[in-house]
């Protein structure tokens, strides 16, 4: 490895595997292992992109493949379901399949797979993707194994995010003031509970009856209670 | 650099095993985990006077945290800067002059002999720095993985917290007991007069003399079994 400031390493870092690996290359990877982890027969990633267009963005099987651009063309399928809904899909048998995703799920059981699970890849309540696992053999009846594709399917996401453009850098500063603002409140309450001897839900009403009769927000009444109380004694 | 996708794919099976209901938690496990750590703890926060909690893997990892923040020195405190990890290696030569406070603190507590390693990660989900991931290793053996590779999982991470971040934290554990200290805080500002970052130094004071935890002492002030002036004569209202 090269010698380089760590500051030009942690850019790199902080840019996520893009520059070092194609994301392609990273989400190829962990479809694959997957596999391996839960003895799937297959495991392949579908994604909305920035037009809200499904695209096929990993597979760890040729078949995996036709069955996830299948699904893209007719959108229809485990992976839209999971999509759309944002939650887990699972069905078992062709006739399930044949049932819920009529030529899709004719293929998939065609493909020799006897059950199809998909998982949600979200952040933020906002669904970026799914996780399709498709079974060969039985079923795992073990619950653990949801657990795993789910965390796959949670890195997969990260891995993802890492990769675009997120607003990152508003969200940190949205959550380190929200943070405060919330510290500030319950400061509040404890000055109230203090010095009328409330418990801390009659404190919070306190603090609410105090923003209203004042007609000003919570956060302002907060500041307010606490500036008055530290001067109080000091 | 390389990330390993190695890692990658270990994090996550580790990830998958982890049994806290809470993300962050899961995460915080997971990474002790996969850097070979004996624990780890995630703080968010961009100042070290409003810094909180938002996992540990346990006991130890609240008190390394806790005690860095009352001396107002340490790794985690160093790595807000967002200069990259930041390290104390107990068995480094020039440990005791990189922090002499946490030292010396580390030196005296009597149940950490010798003294941990603290690997300290700022959580960069882009530029800004949006918490630190400190890990703690008793024997000071060093971490399985590199820094460049354990700074990659804390990037990581951050993304995944910020993502978390919100969704149900009303209800975390960990957001009750962090409310419970600002709560204390506010407390003692009345009881004593202080501005907020003086009563929570208070807290911190206390905290550390007892050898018991900040969220500890906060809830015995919010439930009233510690109090840090005579009664006051206002009665119920």
């Amino acid at each position: 490895m090269t010698h380089r400031t760590s500051e030009q390493a942690f850019a790199a870092a902080a840019s996520g595997m893009v520059h070092a690996r194609p994301v392609g290359d990273i989400l190829s990877r962990l479809v694959k292992d997957c596999v391996e982890v839960t003895g799937a027969g297959a495991v392949a990633i579908l994604v909305l992109d920035e037009h809200e267009r499904l695209g096929l963005l990993a597979s760890s099987l040729a078949a995996a493949t036709h069955l996830e651009l299948l699904q893209a063309q007719d959108t229809q399928g485990p992976c839209v379901d999971v999509i759309s809904s944002g939650r887990h899909q699972s069905a078992t048998g062709s006739d399930e399949m044949v049932r819920r995703w009529s030529s899709v799920g004719a293929a998939i059981s065609e493909a020799g797979f006897t059950a199809v699970d998909a998982y949600p890849m979200s952040w933020r309540g906002r669904v970026l993707g799914g996780l399709n696992v498709f079974q060969d053999g039985p079923r795992p009846d073990d619950d653990g194994t949801g657990l795993v594709c789910q965390a796959f399917a949670d890195v997969a996401t990260i891995v993802l995010l890492h990769s675009t453009d997120i607003p990152a850098d508003e969200m940190t500063d949205r959550v380190h003031r929200a943070t405060a603002a919330r510290d500030l409140v319950e400061q509040a309450k404890g000055v109230l509970s203090e010095l009328h001897s409330l418990d801390i839900e009659q404190a919070a009403l306190r603090l609410e009856e105090l923003a209203a009769s004042q007609q000003i927000t919570t956060a302002d009444a907060a500041q307010s209670v606490v500036d008055q109380a530290r001067t109080r004694r000091g | 650099m390389n990330v390993s996708p190695d890692l990658l794919s270990e994090f996550t099976r580790t990830l998958s095993a982890q049994t806290s209901d809470e993300l962050p938690q899961r995460l915080c496990g997971a990474f002790a985990q996969v850097v070979g750590a004996d624990g780890a703890a995630i703080t968010v926060g961009s100042t070290p006077s409003a810094r909180s909690l938002l996992a540990v893997t346990g006991r130890d990892a609240e008190e390394l945290e806790d005690l860095q923040d009352m001396i107002g020195e340490g790794p985690s405190l160093r790595a807000m800067t967002g200069e990259g990890p930041a390290v104390l290696d107990a068995h480094a030569a020039d440990t005791i002059t990189v922090w002499p406070g946490l030292m010396k603190a580390l030196l005296d507590h009597t149940t950490w002999r010798p003294p941990p390693a603290l690997y300290a990660f700022p959580m960069r989900p882009q530029k800004s720095v949006l918490g630190v991931l400190t890990a703690h290793q008793h024997d000071s053996s060093g971490l399985k993985v590199g820094l460049e590779q354990a700074q990659f999982l804390a990037n990581a991470i951050g993304v995944a917290v910020l993502g978390d971040f919100g969704s149900g934290s009303a209800t975390n554990e960990r957001w009750l007991a962090r409310d419970r200290v600002s709560q204390a805080t506010g407390m003692v500002v009345a009881q004593l007069g202080l501005s907020p970052e003086d009563a929570l130094a208070v807290l911190r004071a206390h905290a550390y003399a007892h050898d018991a935890a900040l969220s500890q002492v906060s809830s015995r002030v919010v439930d009233r079994s510690l109090r840090f002036a005579a009664p006051l004569e206002e009665g119920p209202s």
